[in-house]
């Protein structure tokens, strides 16, 4: 057994300077991907510093935005009144994601945190460059069937499993980080990485920074959104494809869009091309082909996931099907 | 790839239908004293045929090979 030493912070400025300084250690909250990690022996931290006594768990709207606070859990975001008034798309990217027990534990800062993965990465026995870097990707010609077919380097073609992420993408989200050095801000979108030839870092978090809480500004999707997962069942399965769509119309124009991928690369993929030419045209299943067609385009399938080249586009024109109501 | 049942795809409740219950009742003295009868393996037998095909009529799709995985069908 590994041992390590366990801290319970009473303090933010504590929780981050123990951490900041002692390169084996780690936050934890809920512990849910962390843990696990731990128990297969991927993840080797010698301190963790519990941060779940910290006030970070509110969710508030203040001037023109939601605040959600990063102990805040899956479950208690998903429910919240403010976020399904307002923010609907990110309640149903959440319900999709892992399973109520998990959700239950899991919060939004730790959603972000969980490890971009894959089966090789898992599996100590496999090589896995962000496991242990420079050992080659195993996955590149081994079984690669829920794997990227965007933004992956011949280092890693793994693909982030967060739901919330592609919700939180899409909406434009502002992640608040404090640290060491102070605090700062970082828009979702530049949030997570691509795995160029660093794939064992997921994101762009500094050693001791620890996320504080996610914002949203008002926008008007809180209407015709909707978030559609395919996977290999209906439950706790990870997505092979998924896509949020979120539509501000008038009458049948399409007045704003925002849509994003899961499933399909090392971050979540937001589709700003696609966006670009659906803005101003008339809500039509052709129209949503055509921007799908957009979406698509630079992706790469390999030897076993070459079925989310047609699938990617199909779930683009479900999703904005089903958000403005098009049956 | 997969060494434990969270990779190893079983179904879960939100893939499982209503299921009818039929009671059988009539007492079977041959297996044992109970007079119950087994069922253990009988439905094996045809209902992976019986999903399959109620696919196919959905789909049009006649997938000849287990799982019936959604990339089968594009």
């Amino acid at each position: 057994m590994i041992q390590f030493q366990y801290i319970r912070a009473s303090t933010q400025k504590t929780a981050i300077e123990t951490t900041a300084k002692d390169a084996t250690a780690m936050f934890i909250a809920g512990g849910t991907n962390l843990v696990d990690l731990m128990k297969r022996g991927i993840t080797t931290p010698q301190k963790l510093v519990d941060i779940n006594n910290l006030p970070l768990k509110n969710i508030d709207a203040s001037t023109g935005r939601i605040r959600i606070g990063a102990l805040a859990l899956n479950s208690a975001v998903a429910e919240n009144k403010l976020v399904l008034d307002r923010q609907p798309l990110l309640a149903q990217a959440l319900n999709a994601g892992a399973s109520a027990q998990l959700r239950n534990m899991a919060t939004v800062g730790g959603n972000m945190m969980q490890r971009t993965r894959c089966p090789y990465f898992y599996d100590t026995a496999m090589p896995c460059n962000k496991r242990e870097p420079g050992s080659g990707c195993g996955a590149l010609e081994g079984f690669n069937r829920m794997h990227a077919i965007f933004g992956f380097s011949d280092k890693c073609i793994a693909v982030n499993p967060s739901d919330m992420n592609v919700a939180l993408v899409a909406l434009d989200a502002t992640v608040h980080i404090a640290g060491p050095k102070g605090n700062r801000t970082v828009p979702f979108i530049n949030f997570h990485r691509l795995p160029g030839d660093l794939p064992q870092k997921d994101n762009n978090l500094e050693k001791g920074e620890l996320i504080t809480a996610v914002e949203i500004a008002d926008n008007p999707f809180n209407k015709h959104v909707h978030y559609l997962k395919i996977r290999d069942r209906a439950s706790y399965a990870f997505a092979l494809v998924s896509v949020a769509a979120a539509l501000h119309l008038d009458g049948n124009t399409i007045k704003g869009v925002r849509l994003a991928m899961g499933g399909v690369a090392h971050k979540p993929w937001r589709l700003t091309e696609a966006e670009k030419a659906l803005v101003g045209k008339t809500v039509s299943e052709g129209t949503f082909r055509q921007a799908a067609e957009i979406a698509m385009q630079g992706a790469k399938g390999f030897k076993y996931n070459s079925f989310k080249l047609k699938m990617g586009p199909n779930a683009i024109v479900e999703a904005l099907k089903t958000a403005a109501g098009i049956v | 790839m997969g060494f434990d049942l969270a990779g190893y795809h079983v179904p879960v409740k939100a893939d499982v239908p209503d299921i009818h219950v039929v009671l059988i009742d009539k007492r079977d003295p041959i297996v044992n004293r109970m007079g119950a009868k087994g069922m253990g393996e009988i439905p094996l037998v045809g209902f992976t045929a019986a999903i399959a095909n109620a696919v196919f009529h959905a789909t049009g799709e006649l997938i000849r090979e287990l799982p019936l995985t959604p990339d089968k069908f594009l």
